[in-house]
């Protein structure tokens, strides 16, 4: 049986290992009790840096400015809430998002989507940007900066509804002192901090990745920057096609996408506009150029109103704005593949 | 701008070949009361299972195994058996992660570590060629290798460094164009200096993870490493990945 324990003295016990990431495992915690299920993260000692990192954000959660993040049921963030210790281990219990949401993985990549969630519709994925882009403007109201915000850090329960993990790398400020944000994934990373000695990260580094995970989710997976170049130089990363401008949304010529992608118009226009502000020239080179997560959120919002959004009569799991005269999915279908066959049809291939 | 036959376990990510040398000879048979070759069939299985669950990796990654002893064997994922390479065409090597079933691997004679690598090399770059033909989005391939022991001819005499100083000639010229990245790892009484002959700066000794945590670490970190970054800096960065997977089951051992 593992055991660990919190600052006050309280042991808890530890079941299931549910995962490890580049610098910790975490454990189920089986005796959590009414306030609802718990998880335990670990990581190996020494950790002189990440000690004071976690007693300031368990700290920062009783701060008003937390409390509000934190407000509502179900959580929308796995905030650090004690720190524990175990034999050659420092780490902090969180609250279990698996009790209400999935790996956004599950949502985004749409062969696990439609084994995992095959009633999502192009409307979940719209509401899960709207909600994304929302915690992301409270997160940015409040001072702190998520810093590598990706898809191994984000929950989505397939309704609309979205939650973020890993808050032990977000960049902050307590009693004075800044925590800075260090970590950096390929592929979601503003242009400016991609590089070996690049600046920290800013509400407005995560505003441009926030667009890039927009896309994806609204363009069944598909990442802004992915494909092969179009001029036949070699492809060698996202992140070199992002430095190259290679992008359909940018220039429809610059990048060869598979015949299965999804049009592009399945984008409307009001969103197309801010995802080329935040993505192409102004925003690429001028962080203070693209719409912050608050304009997002209005936004995508916007595009959510029943009004906007119409159904396919040959499909009801096809759903697209109403500025598409036609259905998008029923054109992509038409090329082979259909990023939305619905929750009966992917029983049946199955 | 279009092309068909693109898309990957129906999905629209880059693609990340890896290709993975795993160690038959004999020396994989011991010790004989629980030899190695049994936990790396168990493992290899089950970890195969698992990453099922990972939609990420099966979004991606795309898997070449080549099983090396006295004679060099690649696995075709389809017809579920190991064959010469020159008998099937390259292509039908690589299949998804999530769709592959492992063979079970049978332990016995000698280590020719540099045919298989030979093998490896040729594979890597006809694959990857023939990704770029079709205008897929592929990172260059990562081969990995799995060894208990030291290399040697089809004979069974032993290589030195001066033997095989042609390969890793061509290895590290393969690795500075872009065509690959090589890592090797060593298990139980592997040969680190000779392993270090082939990958200067890729080799690791892993004997106190199992073959478990080997697979978890070369996968995940073939998918982690930044693309973009020179072969020195991704050996660097898988060295560092594999420091704190070590901190990390020290850890977990401590926990039990």
């Amino acid at each position: 049986m593992l055991r660990c324990v919190s600052r006050g003295g309280r042991e808890w016990r530890l079941g299931e290992r549910l995962g490890s990431g580049s610098e910790g495992v975490v454990y189920a915690v089986t005796d959590a009790g009414p306030g609802g299920p718990l998880v335990a993260k670990l990581i190996p000692e020494p950790a002189d840096r990440f000690r004071p990192r976690v007693d300031a954000l368990v700290r920062q959660g009783r701060e008003p400015r937390t409390v509000r993040l934190l407000a509502g049921a179900p959580g929308r963030l796995a905030w650090p809430l004690e720190r524990i210790t175990a034999p050659g281990a420092a780490g902090y219990l969180m609250r279990d998002l698996r009790a209400h949401f999935r790996p956004f993985g599950d949502l985004l990549i749409t062969a696990a989507r439609q084994e995992r969630l095959p009633e999502a519709t192009w409307a979940t994925a719209l509401a899960t940007a709207a909600a994304l882009a929302g915690l992301l403007a409270d997160i940015h109201a409040e001072d702190y900066v998520v810093g590598d915000l990706k898809p191994d850090n984000l929950w989505a329960d397939g309704r609309g509804g979205i939650a973020m993990a890993d808050v032990d790398s977000w960049q902050f400020t307590d009693r004075g002192a800044v925590f800075p944000g260090r970590m950096r994934t390929p592929g979601y990373a503003a242009p400016e901090l991609l590089g070996r000695d690049s600046a920290p990260p800013t509400s407005a580094s995560d505003d441009f990745v926030l667009a890039v995970l927009v896309h994806q989710l609204l363009m069944s997976g598909l990442h802004p920057f992915t494909g092969h170049p179009g001029d036949d130089s070699p492809y060698l990363s996202l992140d070199d096609n992002l430095r190259h401008g290679r992008s359909r949304l940018l220039s429809p010529g610059s990048v060869v996408l598979p015949a299965s992608a999804p049009p592009d118009d399945v984008l409307p226009r009001e969103l197309r506009q801010l995802l080329t502000a935040a993505l192409g020239g102004p925003g690429r080179k001028d962080p203070a150029a693209r719409p912050a997560a608050v304009d997002w959120a209005r936004a995508l919002r916007r595009q959510l109103r029943p009004e906007r959004l119409a159904t396919c009569r040959a499909n009801g799991s096809h759903v697209h704005t109403r500025e598409r005269p036609w259905c998008p999915w029923c054109d992509q279908a038409e090329r082979g593949w259909d990023s939305y066959p619905g929750a009966r049809t992917a029983e049946g291939a199955r | 701008m279009t092309t068909p036959d693109m898309a990957f376990a129906s999905g629209y990510d880059e693609r990340q070949p890896v290709l993975v040398l795993l160690d038959t000879s004999e020396s994989m048979g011991r010790p004989q009361e629980s030899p190695r070759i049994d936990a790396l069939n168990q493992r290899l299985g089950a970890w195969f299972e698992g990453v099922r669950a990972q939609a990420r990796l099966r979004a991606r990654i795309e898997v070449c195994l080549i099983a090396f002893a006295t004679q060099v064997d690649v696995y075709h994922p389809k017809l579920q058996r190991l064959v010469p390479a020159g008998e099937r065409p390259t292509d039908e090597f690589f299949a998804p992660v999530g769709e592959l079933t492992p063979p079970r691997l049978e332990a016995g004679g000698y280590t020719c570590m540099a045919a298989a690598l030979r093998t490896a090399l040729d594979l890597a770059r006809e694959r990857h060629e023939a990704l770029r033909a079709r205008r897929v989005p592929v990172r260059r391939p990562f081969i990995w290798m799995l060894t208990d022991g030291a290399p040697s001819d089809e004979l069974g005499y032993e290589q030195s460094a001066a033997d095989l100083a042609p390969l890793a000639a061509r290895l590290r010229a393969a690795e500075q164009a872009g065509e690959c990245v090589l890592q090797a790892i060593g298990v139980a009484g592997a040969d680190r200096e000779l392993l270090e002959v082939l990958a200067p700066k890729g080799t690791a000794m892993l004997a106190d993870l199992d073959f478990g945590q080997i697979l978890d670490h070369l996968f995940t970190s073939s998918d982690r490493v930044d693309p973009a970054a020179t072969a020195d800096e991704t050996h660097a960065e898988i060295a560092r990945q594999a420091e704190l997977r070590r901190r990390l089951t020290a850890m977990e051992e401590g926990l039990r």
